[in-house]
């Protein structure tokens, strides 16, 4: 059985600016271990029917202004990044050309002006009435006393285009941002570092997507293949369904695989995570236009009886031994070697999973073998530490390991998965 | 099996998506860049304080049709890095927006957010008389404004904010310092805050 859910976008109101990215962090990650900083605010509402129409008065008087066409060209393509390129549903609409040189946030005509007054360090500012978290009306305002507007700016010249695209973000209600290659940072220097807003980055995306929903259609998950693996995880499993888009997210229960490929919209590959636990877990994926999952869908089976080892041993250096078999297993693990000295000083073994570690009275060559169980899921890593003591000579150290097979049987009754044995390197 | 709704997640999956963004170059863009040299420079008083009355007064404003909702900040001094106020001094700063006589909200992208000015604490760069006599505003408009935070260490520190001419967090202290440097002409003795009983803190 499968279910569909689709999830309708939140929406914040108000003038609050709180940001966001403590929360994006904490709950991010729950889901995924990708690195996290959204940092985009909302400043005044949002748009009834998400989309807000805007008047221009192309009146820049500076010389690498433009002509009126030009400015107006300017000005429509910094809406429409927002509208082509923000990936929600808000939309931008141009009205056509006013002669406002004022604000007035009530009168119903939305308009972007150059004012020959000073700004100081303010370059733009955006004006908005809002009502219960509905904007009513914005106006925006470029001041050009003290600072030269250009369609292709220079040194000591600001871009008409990025600037825009800043404050009409503004305008669709958002506030500032504190991640440094977003549109929405508070400022700006002249020339490139202001030609460089023109491209709204993943954090205002983010922001518009928050405030309107993305405008993706919902994903559907018709298959997990094959829909079975070993409970460590790491099989490459194909997922196919419909809106598969890159940057989804898919877990298995409650833990995320890691996307290897996403083919077209229909056809994605990821690698299994661990689990939790043997046995069918549902399967999600998660696009910006929704989540679906199915239930049931893969199913971790008993790992089979191995041990790995991780790195080389030498002196001061770790190396890791993986052990996987039956769940809760009692796995008994001994070192020795066959020449050198006869008895071997300092050796240590760290359960990574804080396991109980016992000596049992049962010699394995030249060192009593230790115990401890494996995981819920059949696992258990051990990490080794070469000791650092010269007088030793290592050679021909082995490990051997046995996993106890049932319960109540005694350790002469193990079954030896590994006699593994390695060389240490001084 | 029916699953949960986690609405949460779809407003983070942008997020969950992306990599993490730490590197230059700056974009963005109410402000010209500034630094906090030219902030301290700029600045006609520079003061820690806290806020201790808001009002909202409707007057007309340049280039504004009709009558603007502006926020007027009573400002008590807590301590004085710039100019002639000294402890104890009222200051108030005033800036457009608010709430208009029919209940909708006017913001302005360039002001800063009162209720930030409320929570705690400030660190203000003022720009005097900038409205009338009396009537400061903060110098360069929302980049004039930082909170400032006693940490459970007992350390006090300036929070910055990123884009903003203070963009990292500071102790106070050594801002302190790094502003009379830029502008040595500006020295008050410190003064500790009071507490909310008025009792000099400890």
């Amino acid at each position: 059985m499968r279910t569909l859910n689709l999830i309708p976008p939140k929406r914040r109101s108000g003038t609050g600016r709180r940001i966001l990215t403590a929360a994006a962090v904490i709950l991010g990650a729950l889901v995924t271990s990708t690195s996290v900083l959204e940092a985009y605010s909302t400043f005044c509402g949002v748009h009834p029917g998400d989309q807000s129409t805007y008047y221009i008065n192309p009146n820049f008087m500076d010389a690498g202004a433009g002509n009126t066409a030009q400015q107006i060209a300017a000005l429509q393509a910094a809406a429409d990044e927002w509208t082509s390129n923000g990936g929600s549903q808000f939309q931008w609409i141009y009205n056509g050309q006013s002669g406002k040189t004022s604000i007035s946030t009530g009168d119903g005509q939305n308009v972007i002006y150059a004012d020959p007054g000073n700004g100081g360090s303010t370059l733009a500012e955006t004006w908005c009435s809002s009502s219960g978290g509905t904007i009513v009306g914005w106006d925006m305002r470029f001041w050009e006393g003290d600072h030269n507007w250009s369609i292709s700016p220079g040194s000591g010249e600001f871009d008409i285009e990025g600037v825009a695209v800043h404050e009409l973000g503004h305008a669709l209600g958002l506030g500032h941002s504190s991640v440094s290659n977003a549109s929405m940072y508070p400022s700006t220097s002249s020339g490139q570092g202001s030609i460089n807003i023109r491209s709204i980055e993943n954090d205002d995306k983010a922001g518009v997507v928050f405030l309107y929903g993305s405008s993706l259609g919902p994903p559907m998950l018709t298959s997990v293949s094959p829909g079975n693996g070993y409970a460590r995880g790491g099989e490459t499993i194909t997922l196919t369904g419909t809106d598969f888009t890159a940057g989804m997210s898919v877990s298995f229960g409650e833990n995320s695989a890691t996307v290897l490929n996403v083919s077209g919209s229909t056809q994605c590959t990821v690698r299994a995570p661990k689990a939790d636990a043997l046995g069918a877990v549902d399967v999600s994926v998660q696009t910006q236009g929704g989540m679906d999952s199915l239930a049931s869908a893969y199913t971790y089976d008993q790992n089979p009886l191995s041990v790995s080892f991780t790195g080389t041993p030498r002196v001061n250096k770790v190396f890791q031994v993986v052990v996987y078999g039956p769940p809760n297993a009692e796995y008994v693990v001994a070192i020795g070697q066959t020449e050198g000295p006869a008895t071997i000083k300092g050796l240590e073994f760290c359960f990574a999973r804080d396991a109980t570690l016992e000596v049992v009275g049962k010699s394995f060559g030249n060192r009593p073998p230790t115990t401890a169980n494996l995981d819920a899921t059949g696992e258990i890593s051990l990490s080794y530490t070469v000791p650092d003591d010269q007088s030793l000579v290592f050679e021909n150290l082995y490990l051997q390991g046995a996993v106890n097979t049932g319960p109540g049987r005694a350790i002469d009754d193990f079954v030896v998965t590994n006699c593994v044995t390695v060389t240490v390197f001084p | 099996m029916l699953r949960t709704i986690r609405p949460l997640l779809l407003a983070l999956l942008p997020a969950l998506a992306m990599p993490c963004i730490l590197a230059p170059p700056l974009h963005g863009g109410c402000f010209e860049e500034v630094s906090l040299d030219t902030l301290a420079r700029d600045a006609g008083q520079i003061v820690v304080g806290r806020v201790r009355k808001v009002t909202t007064v409707m007057e007309e404003a340049p280039g504004v049709e009709g009558l603007v909702p502006f926020q007027e900040i009573e400002i008590k001094v807590f301590e004085s890095w710039k100019g002639d106020l000294v402890f104890g001094d009222r200051v108030t700063l005033r800036f457009p927006g608010g709430t208009l006589p029919d209940g909708s909200m006017l913001t302005v992208s360039t002001s800063p957010a009162t209720e930030d000015l409320l929570d705690g604490p400030q660190l203000l760069f003022i720009q005097e008389d900038c409205f009338g006599p009396g009537l400061h505003g903060l110098c360069h408009k929302a980049l004039g404004s930082y909170s400032v935070e006693r940490r459970p260490d007992g350390t006090v520190v300036v929070q910055g904010q990123e884009g903003h001419p203070v963009a990292r967090t500071h102790d106070l202290r050594e801002l302190r310092e790094r502003v009379s440097e830029i502008v040595p002409e500006a020295t008050q003795p410190p003064r500790e805050p009071r507490d909310r009983n008025g009792g000099e803190r400890k």
